[in-house]
């Protein structure tokens, strides 16, 4: 009886084992990091607030429902509201951040500013985001 | 390591060992392309964004008409010269021209390439165009405006 090359055959065999593991560990680390996607969420929250920044008027007011945006930053480790959303007057961009170490942005065309922004505390269900919508009173805004 | 140190011995599993690995990694490239292609085709707001601009110009000359000679576009129809020629630099496209684009005259012109627009369902770079109409003072005004803008990822 060969002992010693049985041994050999098995330890090869633990090693296929212990390699199908990591990858599969890795396969499905992959898939429930995107499936988490908050880059995804973050680009259609900026392009969907900019659309409606396109189209507003100074005046309008907004209550706009951020419960997905919210879950997903609570999750990856959000605990400021005030960092997901933020309206940028100056560049006239929209900066979503549902991640600590960055964000997604987007342009928007109208000359107006958002003031009173205001997120209902971070929990899982029912966040709300207001705003209101004002013209920009600048010298670039008079060329 | 699955090699036992004979000559000829185990060369076998060895082939095997490799094949395993370009197995994997064959399993591994697909399920990372199906996910690319799933979760990673991004949101497409490039024909609203374009709708939305060449909207709100149509019912800005329409209601108050713009004076062509002082290029008052921008602040007549409430829109930001910031974004329009700084950032938005070959991203957003305005043409507008009297009666229309092919024998009237161009009144104002940012970007180029609108001739692209007839080309949009064949290449998915090109941008995106949304035409419209608006008459004031008994002219008629045809207006293009396309957008190529996309999101752009920031860090902290």
């Amino acid at each position: 009886m060969n002992l010693r090359g049985d041994g050999d055959v098995l330890s090869g065999n633990i090693l296929y084992v212990i390699l199908v593991v990591i990858f599969t560990i890795g396969v499905f680390m992959i898939i429930m990091q995107s499936k988490n996607n908050a880059g995804q969420w973050e680009e259609f929250y900026a392009k969907e607030l900019a659309l409606l920044l396109d189209r507003a008027k100074p005046g309008d007011q907004y209550t706009i429902d951020i419960q997905k945006a919210s879950e997903l930053a609570v999750k990856n480790g959000m605990g400021d509201p005030s960092y997901i959303i933020k309206f940028d007057g100056q560049a006239r961009k929209v900066v979503v951040s549902l991640k600590p170490n960055g964000g997604t942005t987007f342009s928007y065309f109208s000359n107006v500013v958002v003031t009173d922004v205001k997120i209902d505390g971070l929990g899982t269900s029912g966040n709300k985001l207001h705003f209101k919508v004002v013209a920009l009173e600048t010298e670039e805004g008079k060329t | 390591m699955f090699w036992n140190g004979k000559k000829g011995e185990g060369a076998g599993e060895m082939v095997m060992v490799i094949w395993l690995f370009l197995l994997l990694a064959l399993v591994a490239g697909g399920i990372a392309l199906g996910m690319r292609v799933f979760f990673d085709s991004g949101y497409d707001v490039r024909e609203a964004e374009a709708h939305a601009l060449s909207e709100r110009i149509a019912i800005c000359i329409a209601d108050q008409g713009v004076n062509w000679e002082n290029k008052s576009l921008y602040e007549s129809c409430g829109l930001s010269v910031f974004v329009l020629e700084n950032v938005g630099e070959m991203q957003l496209g305005i043409l507008i021209c009297e009666d229309n684009c092919v024998t009237g005259e161009r009144l104002f012109q940012l970007g180029s390439n609108f001739e692209a627009c007839d080309f949009t369902g064949k290449n998915e770079q090109y941008a995106r165009c949304s035409r419209a109409l608006a008459w004031y003072e008994n002219i008629r005004y045809q207006i293009i405006a396309s957008s190529n803008q996309e999101a752009r990822r920031v860090s902290r």
